[in-house]
């Protein structure tokens, strides 16, 4: 009985939004949404709606852009060749992991996933979360966004690398140093073993690569929205202002600046338009403490993160990510 | 590997759930490119992206499709990898995630930023901050003025930032009489009177073609350099006028001649929009319905708040129109061809 009314509801719920799609589909496009002017919504919600699609539609496809970055590595790059490239020296190894974005310059969203793959396939872990957190600080396109948004300041832009480099060594010299267990969510053996055997079975690479993607789609998918929209919330009913309002000393302004990139969840392309916005508000070191720790960590990459990571490693991981940001940019003279 | 028959069957229908938010997410996209609401939420220059991406998910569709029909293949095993959500309710949770954008987008009606957010966000006036209004305002009540002393603390402190600085350094070799040279003046004049600065030839530039026009025309594509521009001279700038387009804002703390003709500026998201507007000082100010767009003829005029310069609109003629297809306005770092 209970297994019945299981299917019948989930059969009726899928059913329901295909009606729907079909409804929408035969009384056409037109720029008025179906129902939309049968409810009278909230201001303030519509507003919810508008950032939350948004974020989304921002996002999408760059985790897309990852999930399959993360397919093409999966299957043309073999353990061997990741291997032989990342160097063995552990300390040109930090080196490397920090200056990768500039080989490829991706944003945080579509990171995640690819650093995943080059650990299963064989990247020191140090290396791995060195190229995590500077790479989507340290690559052409956010440097130049930066440069640009700053016109006013334009050693803004070396500033915000110089600092990413300096956090993210550090916390790879951590994890180097005190990290001995793989920190992925499955183990690492396991996978590689398990994606063999998929590569063995598999009749057109190309289709696996596709089934994958929408397996990962899901998966990172859930996480990107729960992301978006409590970033949408927030922006909405709590608003920049009021994040202002809490804190003016050097300390609590940096605190205020970090907390405020954390939810805001912006991508970080753009980010430095908004950080440049506060230039009145704020001193520079609060701004680079902004746009140091926003492509870092932030609730969607947060989510993200749990979903590839042991929780252990990543609660330790945003420990040692704040402390480190909150110390740097306040020593750094800018 | 599994071919129980009951795993079967739940495979298929979480491929039915997946296959019918794919699909969703495909309607929804395409919807939003068809009527052109895309340019509601995204930055023009990530457009391309949407359309490689409307590809992806309807390449996603159809593997969505084929893992309905065909069921569990050789390569998707049942193995820890990508294990389907186990219980009924965390389904139902996770797909009901998925569904609330997919509502929310194709039943609930586009709203355009207005000036609630505006609020929230902080308002960026030309060389000023809103917050720094009770200087320019008449005669503010006591109560206002301890109010505004309190929001001020924080940007008096750093009156000494770079920012401050740069802002005074260029306009001192000018005469400061404040009145529009005359039109006469060939480009190379005109490039003398800016060429002092060391903003650089794109700010030059923009300067030297805005001066130009007997009336300066505001419009979407020039209107972030072009507002950045007048803040950086704005010495140079008064006197001259100035017609523009945008919503109308009003706080609390305006007098009630005062307005601001607002746009929103955004850069890739609506995530990382900032309002930016001028201080519009008319008799029917408050008559202006808030949020409603409008159309403002004037005479910028030079004011001093807080040891700032600021740039104000002595309007002329106001007039309604209607709110434009893409709301927002971007810098020319979005659209290289911007400003010329």
């Amino acid at each position: 009985m209970p297994v019945n009314f299981r299917s019948l509801l989930r059969d009726s719920l899928g059913a329901v939004i295909l009606g729907l799609a079909v409804v929408w589909l035969t009384t056409g496009g037109t720029s008025n949404p179906l129902f939309a002017n049968l409810i009278t919504w909230s201001p303030r919600w519509l507003d919810v709606r508008t950032f939350f699609l948004s974020i989304l539609l921002e996002a999408i496809p760059f985790v897309l852009l990852g999930v399959f970055f993360s397919a093409f590595i999966q299957t043309f790059v073999t353990e061997a060749q990741v291997r032989r490239w990342t160097p063995k020296n552990p300390i040109i190894g930090l080196l490397f992991g920090g200056l990768l974005g500039f080989l490829f310059p991706i944003c945080e969203c579509a990171i995640i996933p690819v650093v995943r793959r080059l650990i299963q396939k064989g990247m020191p872990l140090h290396v791995g979360i060195v190229f995590l957190l500077a790479g989507p600080v340290v690559n052409p396109i956010v440097l130049a966004s930066t440069y640009t948004a700053f016109t006013r300041q334009p050693d803004m832009a070396m500033y915000r690398g110089i600092t990413a480099l300096i956090v993210a060594f550090v916390i790879g010299i951590l994890v180097l140093l005190f990290i001995k267990k793989n920190p992925l969510r499955l183990g690492m053996e396991t996978e590689i073993r398990h994606e063999a055997q998929h590569l063995e079975a598999t009749r057109g690479k190309l289709s696996a690569t596709f089934s994958h993607a929408v397996d990962e789609f899901f998966d990172m998918g859930k996480f990107l929205v729960f992301g978006a929209l409590i970033s949408a919330l927030l922006q909405v009913f709590v608003g920049r202002e009021t994040m202002v309002g809490i804190g003016q000393t050097p300390f609590t302004s940096h605190l205020v600046m970090m907390g405020m990139a954390y939810i805001l969840s912006l991508c970080s392309e753009a980010d430095a338009f908004i950080a440049a916005s506060f230039s009145s508000t704020f001193q520079s070191g609060s701004l680079l403490a902004f746009l140091v720790f926003g492509p870092m960590l932030d609730l969607k990459t947060t989510l993200l993160l749990f979903h590839s990571f042991r929780f252990g490693f990543v609660v330790k991981l945003i420990l040692a990510v704040t402390i480190t940001v909150l110390v740097v940019t306040l020593l750094m003279p800018v | 590997m599994d071919q129980n028959p009951q795993n079967q069957k739940k495979w298929k229908r979480h491929s039915l759930l997946r296959t019918v938010i794919l699909i969703g997410f495909v309607v929804l996209i395409a919807e939003m490119i068809m009527t052109g609401r895309l340019s509601q939420y995204l930055a023009p220059r990530l457009h391309m992206l949407i359309y490689v991406t409307l590809g992806i998910l309807i390449i996603l569709t159809i593997a969505s499709i084929r893992q309905m029909f065909i069921g569990q293949s050789d390569y998707d095993c049942d193995c820890e990898a990508h294990k389907m959500p186990r219980s009924i309710w965390t389904s139902l949770l996770i797909y009901g995630l998925f569904c609330l954008p997919l509502a929310m987008g194709l039943f609930m009606p586009d709203k355009m930023l207005g000036s609630a957010i505006a609020e929230n966000m902080g308002v960026t006036l030309l060389s000023n901050d809103v917050r720094k209004l009770a200087q320019v305002n008449v005669s503010p009540s006591a109560e206002e003025q301890q109010e505004q002393d309190q929001l001020q603390k924080p940007t008096q402190e750093d009156g000494e930032s770079p920012e401050a600085e740069a802002e005074k350094s260029p306009e001192q070799p000018v005469a400061a009489n404040g009145d529009a040279k005359p039109a006469t003046m060939d480009d190379s004049q005109i490039r003398q009177l800016f060429a002092d600065s060391d903003f650089g030839d794109f700010y030059t530039d923009i300067a030297v073609f805005l001066y130009k026009q007997p009336v300066i025309k505001l419009d979407d594509r020039v209107f972030l350099d072009g507002l950045t521009t007048m803040e950086l001279y704005a010495k140079e700038f008064a006197g001259k006028e100035v017609e523009t387009m945008g919503f109308v804002y009003h706080q609390s703390d305006f007098s009630e001649q005062q307005f601001v003709v607002a746009r929103f500026s955004v850069s890739c998201c609506t995530a990382d929009a900032s309002v930016f507007g001028i201080l519009v000082e008319d008799k029917n100010a408050k008559s202006y319905p808030i949020d409603s767009w409008i159309k403002v003829r004037g005479k910028l005029e030079l004011r001093n708040a807080d040891g700032f310069d600021m740039l104000v609109l002595k309007a002329a003629n106001v007039e309604p129109v209607e709110a434009p297809k893409d709301p927002y306005v971007y810098y020319s770092f979005d659209t290289p061809q911007g400003s010329e």
